[in-house]
């Protein structure tokens, strides 16, 4: 006599078919992600004199897509412009790290969808008196005043020790101040007298 | 008529001037000036000229110390401030006069057209005086420029992209035109020499035909004329009384931006970064800054293209011979229109916190 077979077999064949199911879907994306590089940058050397030269390759970024490149510290910004990655999403450029930058620590930061960040370390070049102009954007994405020279012509500066930057009214002493204010007072009485006066003077009416 | 000579006292003055134009014919610059010529208003126009004086001579002793190249350029006006000899005074004196400068251009362009002195023979002094006004802004925005500061930065990026659409048209305010010298440079060279070059010649054709054709009559005298009555009096005082009245108001207003630089000085903004925008434009270009925010970077073009466009019609579409304000309402209307509306804009965009233009349109 034949028996109705059990059917906890097949169940828990297909229990245990539908467990290694969605074992395997659930890490598909682990899967898909193996072997595809996270987006990074690297800085060849890490350190640079100021003047000199830094190689940074970007990888694992989306393919023929443009980045902006910057370094960044403290209150300075660089723009060294953009670049395009290839087919594979890679690239490398050439930084020329301006001769007037003071040394420290610095951020070579790749913008693009997101910012990858790569840190530079700037040992000061040795300036032996030069006039040390500030850091400014020389290119860029927005504004490119396009390439310029590093240093140039004799910018009066302090070199060694940089005094606050003087953006407001000068300190004057009361003398200087008094001399300065008397003689806008007196340019403008004289104007005044010459407009008062403008008809009065010899001959002026004639037609 | 009265020469510069003739208001000059005692005989040594007059030998001097007799001999000066014998020799130079300078009285030959001199024409009827009816009395009305010295009221202040319409006199703006010589004020404005003294303005330009003292900025040319201001902008000679900037220049000294000034250095054009991105790195070094506010770092140069840094040291104009704290260490030049007068630096900071004379920037200021430059700077409020610049200011000053543009308020007398704008009063003289609206004196001009609420006496409908734009009306034949004048259309061409007109359109000159708009060239005027052209180099005036133009003389503003790359001196803004110059500073290189957040502002200057902006005010750069925005010139840049004017450059992108205007298209082949825009080839010189690109940066690309001239890939060896930066940009900062070449806008320097246009606030030193193109455009006081331009300004000069256009200064030389307004006055000449300012000689030309007189100073116009007071509206009610031409209309009278215009109606059958008397031709308006050409005369009443005198070349020279016109231009020591002139002089007299430029010294004043010398006087006065030297005190206000004594107290308030020229604004210099922080370093540029770039890629952000927080800094709004001079207040003569503020106007334009709600329609930027509205209607994206092409207003920034569109909208003074139109605006100038449309002043330059003026004298063409405004025939009547009558000129004054009571028998030219439209026309005035229109004015008073324009000059509400560009002031609603201006305190708008006072109000209004700085927006992101050239990021977005990127």
């Amino acid at each position: 006599m034949l028996r109705a077979r059990p059917t906890v077999v097949p169940i828990a064949l297909l229990a245990a078919l539908a467990a290694a199911a969605t074992l395997l879907l659930s890490t598909l994306p682990v899967l898909g992600h193996e072997g595809e590089e996270e987006p990074a940058i690297a800085l060849e050397p890490a350190s640079v004199t100021a003047g000199g030269s830094v190689l940074v390759a970007g990888t694992g970024l989306v393919p023929d897509t443009d980045r902006v490149l910057v370094l960044a510290g403290g209150n300075i910004t660089v723009d060294f412009g953009t670049v395009r990655t290839d087919a594979e999403g890679m690239f490398r450029a050439e930084l020329a790290i301006p001769a007037h930058l003071p040394g420290g620590l610095y951020e070579i930061r790749c913008i693009g969808d997101e910012t990858l960040v790569a840190e530079l370390k700037v040992m000061p070049a040795a300036m032996g008196g030069m006039p040390t102009p500030e850091p400014s954007p020389t290119s860029g994405a927005a504004p490119s005043p396009g390439p310029t020279p590093a240093t140039g012509g004799a910018v009066p500066s302090a070199a060694p020790t940089p005094k606050p930057e003087a953006t407001g009214l000068r300190p004057r002493s009361t003398t200087e101040l008094g001399v300065l204010a008397g003689l806008a007072l007196l340019l403008a009485l004289a104007g005044a007298v010459l407009v008062v006066r403008a008809e009065r003077l010899r001959g002026a009416t004639a037609g | 008529m009265a020469t510069a000579g003739s208001v000059l006292r005692g005989a040594w003055g007059h030998r001097a001037w007799t001999a000066v134009d014998e020799r130079l014919g300078l009285s030959g610059l001199a024409y009827p000036v009816p009395k009305h010529a010295n009221r202040i208003g319409y006199i703006l126009g010589g004020i404005t000229f003294f303005g330009m004086l003292i900025l040319f001579g201001t902008g000679i002793w900037l220049a000294q110390f000034y250095h054009p190249v991105p790195e070094a350029a506010r770092q140069s006006i840094a040291y104009i401030i704290g260490d030049a000899p007068l630096g900071d005074v004379i920037r200021g004196v430059h700077y409020w006069t610049a200011n000053v400068v543009m308020v007398t251009v704008l009063l003289h362009l609206a004196r001009v057209y609420w006496t409908g002195a734009y009306k034949r023979p004048r259309e061409a002094n007109w359109l000159i005086g708009l060239g005027l006004l052209a180099t005036t802004l133009g003389l503003l925005f790359t001196g803004t420029v110059l500073k290189w500061d957040q502002e200057g930065y902006e005010a750069l990026g925005h010139n840049l992209e004017m450059a992108n659409l205007l298209g082949v048209f825009g080839f010189w305010f690109s940066a690309d035109f001239a890939v060896e010298f930066p940009i900062l440079g070449r806008l320097y060279m246009a606030h030193v020499v193109i455009l006081p070059t331009a300004g000069t010649l256009l200064l030389i054709g307004h006055f000449l035909l300012v000689k030309r054709h007189g100073i116009s009559a007071l509206p009610a005298d031409a209309d009278r004329a215009v109606d059958g009555g008397p031709a308006p009096a050409t005369g009443g005082s005198s070349f020279a009384a016109h231009l020591v009245r002139m002089a007299g108001f430029g010294l004043i207003l010398l006087g006065a931006a030297l005190a206000i630089s004594l107290v308030l000085s020229a604004p210099l903004g922080p370093r540029p970064v770039p890629g952000i925008e927080e800094t709004k434009p001079p207040w003569m270009f503020l106007p334009l800054y709600p329609l930027e925010d509205w209607f994206g970077l092409a207003a920034l073009l569109w909208a003074p293209v139109a605006g100038f466009a449309a002043l330059a019609l003026v004298p063409f579409g405004d025939r009547s011979p009558y000129r004054s304000p009571r028998r030219r309402p439209i026309w005035i209307a229109l004015g008073m229109l324009v000059v509400s509306l560009l002031g609603a804009l201006l305190v708008y965009a006072m109000l209004t916190v700085p927006q992101a233009h050239i990021r977005d349109a990127m």
